[in-house]
């Protein structure tokens, strides 16, 4: 977010606290949920989870709107609302809003105020090392286009091809699927937020970079046109005083809290390596070592003109 | 004159005869008294002689009543005879004597006189009348008459009356002779010794004065006069060191005699031991302390020994004592001058002048001044009128010597320290002087082509002064000149003293020309050590030895030394040669820097060498600066040069061929492979740089194929590494093409060709591009170990090796094991 943005922002906060309710007509603003690697333990869990939000931003937006939620199990749903531009409001996965439209508002964060959890590789216990899962099938939860890929780049630091290292990738619908399917024995291994209630039971083999549950985003053209700014406020003031937790969130934030970039972490893989050329050493190319022959003599030692001058100096007084 | 001895000696016969003969011719008025015949007078004669013998001895003994009674019975003697005859001239001297003993001297006188105007050849009579005419103090009479009776042995007494007289009178050239006949006359009597003595003193015969009074002072121990002027002799003598002993042995006998330690302390300056002279003078001062004379001569070694404050003090307080002093201020300009102060050493040396105008030493000193302050005319002057004051002093013609020496007028010079060595044999400054300027006459007599002329000047000056070493360099550098190496090594030979560093030169110079190449070479490192006047020509003979060894390096660092000391024409030619040399030695050792900078300063004198070495020049110089910077610029100026008409001739061509691969070489370098190619096509003869030709071609097609693998195209690149002849056995070409098979799909090949060349350890990147292909391949470990072990190189992707490798055993969990 730029620096006038916040700018306005906070101008915004101040003018709307102060500003009375006016008999205006209500205009509706929905809020879209999708955090398939939050911790809710069911889709109603969830539902609430999106409704809770909801009401928190309504009650700080004031009479004049009207906030509806709509939790999303499935990326693919969400993503043909966004097309629709039936969502003003959005809470996300960061894996998902990666190259999405919108702006960034607030990010979630773990129960110590920190950007978290950490990314964790779960298998089943006694795997002990990343070796033991070659040729496994691996759960990912699809939060985003390429989900598979930030955790290779990230958890595994580029270090595996996982077409050719594991077995099947076997999509979830969210973390806790992943780790059950995990637990079932439906895949050798996933990619879930440490922490997770539902992976116990499991062992973590690695636990890579921090990435926040949720991200809220808002101008996103949605259906209730362009909002003020003050209604960006009032929906960070909504997460951030309690009304955003849930689902392993235990605060929020303003701002993006690097969780995008964090996102969008890549590094060179295995696959993208360069080879390197051996140079030709320079001592086996060189010009000819040939010795041109000279013709001018040194004249022989002569004495003639030569001699050494007496002298006569002053006695020492 | 009277054959008779003086009355009272017993000379009567003589007196008898005397008288016998005065009587024959005698006139009527002798004749009437000749009342007493021949027989009395000779009686009364004999009676007067012995009383007036008596008396004598009486009055010896101080007997003066019993000499009084015989001198009466001698005067009635004589009496009687005058009585009867008046001119009877024996009687007459006797009587003279009673007269002269009782101090009647008148009375002597008016008896004796009219017979000596009678008779002035009779010496009795003279001596008689001249002794009375003295003690009555009749001097200028008495003289005449006591020296005409001086002359004969028996009157001994006129002699001593004479040298006392004259001693008295300090007229000592007039009294020696009386004082020398006297002592030859009466040897007993050894008073007259010191009296002699001193008389040898004054008149500076010094040797026959120490050896008179040391017969006087072995008779007379405790005169002490004597014995001061026998010190006094000594020294003057020159035997000083006697003179010193002397004095010693009279202080100690002395000791509170201050005027003896005074003299002493004078001895002690004269042996240059001021350190001796310096107590005595103190104890002569601490009660004369206004002694100017004293305090000048403490002042004067004060200066010797280097205490300048107190000489300076010193010589203020004689002009305290003594304002008009000369030496005092010669003093303080001796001071100034030993302290830089030239003006204030000229005022006080103008102001010694002034006071002294006569003095040599101070006229001279003016003189030096006037020389050390450039006006050698003016001080020659100066000094011409020293030598006027003082003729016999070598000082002042050495000084004359320095003064000529400076005005380039050799031959008066040599007149000058010529006539100083005259005058003191021992003179070490005349005797330098002479040697000199007899060198300068040599080396001008060289100069102008008379060797022989030179050999004889420079031998004299060995002659005057041997070992000096100007001169023997010189007459060995003749002799060399002249190609008689055995002359030059018998001068050197001739040598006794330690080598000093042109001597050294010399004897570098001589066993060169003479064929001892070790002699020459170790003289002329030790001439060179010392760094003297003829270091050059030291330089020279080492740069002809390293041209022998073919040391081209050391004979062009010598040549140049020897130039910037020396210049020459010869030496010009010598040091152009010689780094023309280094150049094209290192240009063939593939040193381009050093090449390039020899080749510069051989440049600098490029006229002095052959046609053929200009071209060898150019071609070098171009040649060097492709290898030392493969650029455009460098590259142009070869093409330049081989379009020039000194590179035309068909003779020329190996040289033409020779640049274009020099050409081809920095295209190479410059990554233009195409380029490269393209020079090498202009080779005509293939043959002569064959093997550097193969490179060269081979290394610019791996140029171009590096280019289009970068440039994404491996396939092409696989298709030129694969046509190169050297693919199957160049371990770079091969891992090369590897690289290029690998992006093309041969994964298995490429791996494989790693492996074996990682096996084998060369090239380096097969361990990396391995690794990336076993990591491909799945296999992790092995790409975990290779990368690890590739990061320890430090070549490139070392870096990116070692992130790897971290990464790996971060995830993977590797550790342990070797890199």
């Amino acid at each position: 977010m730029s620096g006038a943005r916040h700018l306005m922002l906070a101008l915004a906060l101040c003018a709307f606290a102060a500003a009375p309710a006016s008999a205006q007509s209500v205009r509706t603003v929905t809020v879209g949920v999708f955090l398939p690697n939050a911790a809710f333990s069911s889709n109603t869990e969830r539902s609430v989870f999106a409704e809770r939000v909801a009401e928190a931003i309504g009650r700080e937006a004031g009479a004049e709107y009207s906030v509806v939620a709509r939790a999303f199990a499935r990326r693919a749903d969400l993503v043909k609302f966004l097309k629709a531009k039936k969502l003003d409001l959005l809470v996300a996965d960061p894996l998902f809003q990666v190259g999405g439209r919108g702006t960034v508002l607030a990010h979630a964060v773990d129960e110590n105020g920190q950007v978290g959890p950490a990314i964790a590789l779960y298998a089943a216990r006694g795997t002990g090392k990343l070796e033991a899962l070659r040729g496994k099938p691996i759960a990912v939860t699809s939060a985003g286009d390429a989900d598979l890929r930030f955790y290779i780049a990230t958890l595994l630091r580029g270090e595996v091809d996982p077409r050719s290292f594991f077995g099947d990738t076997r999509d979830a619908k969210d973390a806790g699927a992943a780790v059950g399917a995990v637990q079932t024995g439906a895949a050798g291994a996933a990619f879930a937020p440490a922490g997770l209630a539902a992976a116990g039971g499991l062992e973590v083999v690695l636990k890579g970079s921090v990435l926040p549950l949720a991200v809220l985003v808002g101008d996103l053209g949605g259906s209730a046109g362009d909002l003020p700014a003050e209604l960006d406020v009032a929906a960070i003031r909504a997460l951030t005083l309690g009304g955003g937790s849930g689902g392993g969130i235990r605060g929020w934030r303003a701002g993006d809290g690097g969780a995008l970039e964090a996102a969008r972490q890549d590094r060179i893989a295995v696959t993208s390596e360069k080879l390197l050329l051996a140079p030709q050493p320079d001592a086996d190319v060189a010009p000819p070592r040939v010795r041109l022959e000279a013709e001018t003599r040194v004249p022989p030692l002569s004495v003639k003109g030569v001699s050494l001058a007496p002298t006569l100096p002053e006695p020492t007084p | 004159m009277s054959g008779r001895q003086p009355v009272g000696r017993g000379g009567h016969c003589a007196a008898l005869a005397a008288f016998t003969l005065i009587s024959i011719g005698i006139s009527t008025s002798t004749l009437a008294v000749q009342q007493l015949d021949t027989r009395e007078i000779e009686r009364l004669l004999g009676e007067g002689d012995r009383a007036l013998e008596s008396a004598r001895a009486q009055l010896e003994k101080d007997n003066d009543k019993s000499a009084q009674r015989r001198l009466k019975e001698a005067e009635e003697a004589y009496g009687q005879i005058l009585e009867a005859d008046p001119t009877q001239r024996s009687a007459a001297v006797g009587m003279g004597a009673v007269y002269f003993l009782s101090k009647r001297f008148s009375q002597g006188i008016d008896l004796l006189e009219p017979l000596a105007a009678r008779w002035p050849d009779d010496v009795d009579l003279a001596y008689q009348l001249g002794m009375n005419l003295y003690r009555e103090g009749r001097q200028d009479q008495a003289l005449p008459l006591l020296t005409q009776a001086a002359a004969e042995d028996r009157h001994f007494d006129a002699m001593w009356v004479l040298a006392l007289h004259h001693y008295r009178r300090a007229e000592w050239e007039s009294g020696l002779g009386f004082a020398e006949h006297y002592t030859r006359v009466r040897p007993d009597d050894d008073r007259a010794l010191g009296l002699l003595g001193t008389y040898y003193l004054k008149v500076e015969r010094f040797d026959d004065a120490v050896r008179v009074l040391d017969r006087f002072v072995e008779a007379h121990p405790d005169n002490v006069a004597a014995m001061i002027n026998r010190a006094n002799a000594l020294f003057r003598a020159g035997r000083v060191d006697e003179a010193a002993t002397a004095y010693e042995q009279l202080l100690d006998r002395y000791p509170d005699r201050l005027r003896l330690a005074y003299n002493l302390a004078a001895i002690r300056m004269r042996q240059g031991q001021c350190g001796d002279a310096l107590p005595l003078l103190d104890r002569f001062l601490e009660r004369q302390p206004d002694h100017a004379t004293a305090t000048y001569f403490r002042a004067d070694c004060h200066l010797r020994m280097g205490e300048v404050k107190r000489a300076r003090s010193g010589f203020e307080r004689v002009l305290v004592l003594s304002p008009n002093n000369a030496w005092a201020y010669h003093g303080l300009s001796r001071i100034a001058e030993g302290t830089g102060q030239r003006a204030e050493a000229m005022e006080s040396a103008l102001k010694a002048l002034e006071l002294g105008p006569e003095q040599w030493e101070i006229v001279s000193w003016v003189g030096t001044l006037l020389r050390r302050s450039g006006q050698a005319k003016e001080a020659l002057a100066r000094h011409d009128k020293a030598a006027e004051l003082a003729p016999t002093e070598a000082e002042v013609h050495v000084e004359r010597g320095r003064d000529l020496w400076v005005l380039q007028r050799l031959e008066d010079a040599e007149d000058a320290f010529t006539t100083a060595i005259s005058r003191d044999p021992e003179h070490a400054d005349a005797r330098l002087g002479l040697a000199a300027v007899l060198t300068a006459l040599g080396v001008r007599s060289r100069a102008a082509g008379d060797l022989g002329d030179g050999r004889q000047h420079l031998r004299h000056a060995l002659a005057v002064k041997p070992d000096y070493e100007p001169a023997t360099v010189n007459l060995a550098l003749l002799e060399v000149e002249a190609g008689d190496h055995g002359a030059a090594t018998a001068v050197l030979g001739a040598v006794k003293t330690a080598a000093g560093a042109d001597l050294d030169a010399a004897r570098a110079v001589v066993a060169w020309a003479a064929g001892r190449k070790g002699e020459a070479h170790d003289a002329a490192e030790r001439a060179i050590k010392k760094k003297g006047s003829l270091t050059a020509l030291a330089l020279q003979v080492r740069g002809q030895a390293a041209v022998e060894r073919a040391e081209w390096r050391v004979a062009a660092d010598s040549f140049e030394s020897a130039y910037e000391a020396a210049p020459s024409p010869p030496l010009r030619t010598a040091r152009a040669a010689a780094w023309l040399q280094v150049g094209l030695d290192q240009l063939s050792r593939g040193n381009p820097g050093a090449a390039v900078t020899a080749l510069r300063s051989a440049g600098r004198d490029r006229e002095t060498l052959a046609n053929a070495d200009r071209v060898n020049l150019d071609f070098g110089m171009a040649a060097a600066n492709i290898a030392a910077g493969p650029n455009q610029k460098s590259v142009r100026e070869m093409e330049a040069l081989l379009k020039t008409s000194a590179f035309s001739p068909r003779s020329m061509a190996p040289v033409r061929d020779l640049g274009a691969v020099y050409v081809a070489w920095a295209e190479l370098r410059q990554g233009r492979g195409e380029a490269a190619l393209k020079a090498l096509g202009r080779v005509k003869d293939r043959s002569a740089y064959g093997e550097a030709i193969g490179q060269i071609e081979v290394a610019a097609r791996d140029a171009e194929a590096r280019r289009v693998f970068a440039a994404g195209a491996p396939k092409k690149a696989a298709t030129i590494w694969a046509g190169l002849r050297a693919s199957a056995s160049d371990p770079t070409i091969q891992h090369n093409l590897a690289a290029a098979r690998f992006l093309t799909g041969d994964a298995e090949a490429a791996t494989a060709t790693w492996e074996s060349q990682h096996a084998a350890g060369l090239p380096a990147q097969a361990a990396f591009n391995l690794a990336v292909a076993l990591d491909r391949a799945g296999r992790y470990e092995r790409a975990w170990e290779l990368f690890r072990a590739y990061s320890k190189s430090g070549g490139p992707g070392a870096d990116r090796a070692r992130n790897r490798a971290d990464a790996k055993a971060a995830v993977f969990g590797y550790s342990g094991g070797t890199p």
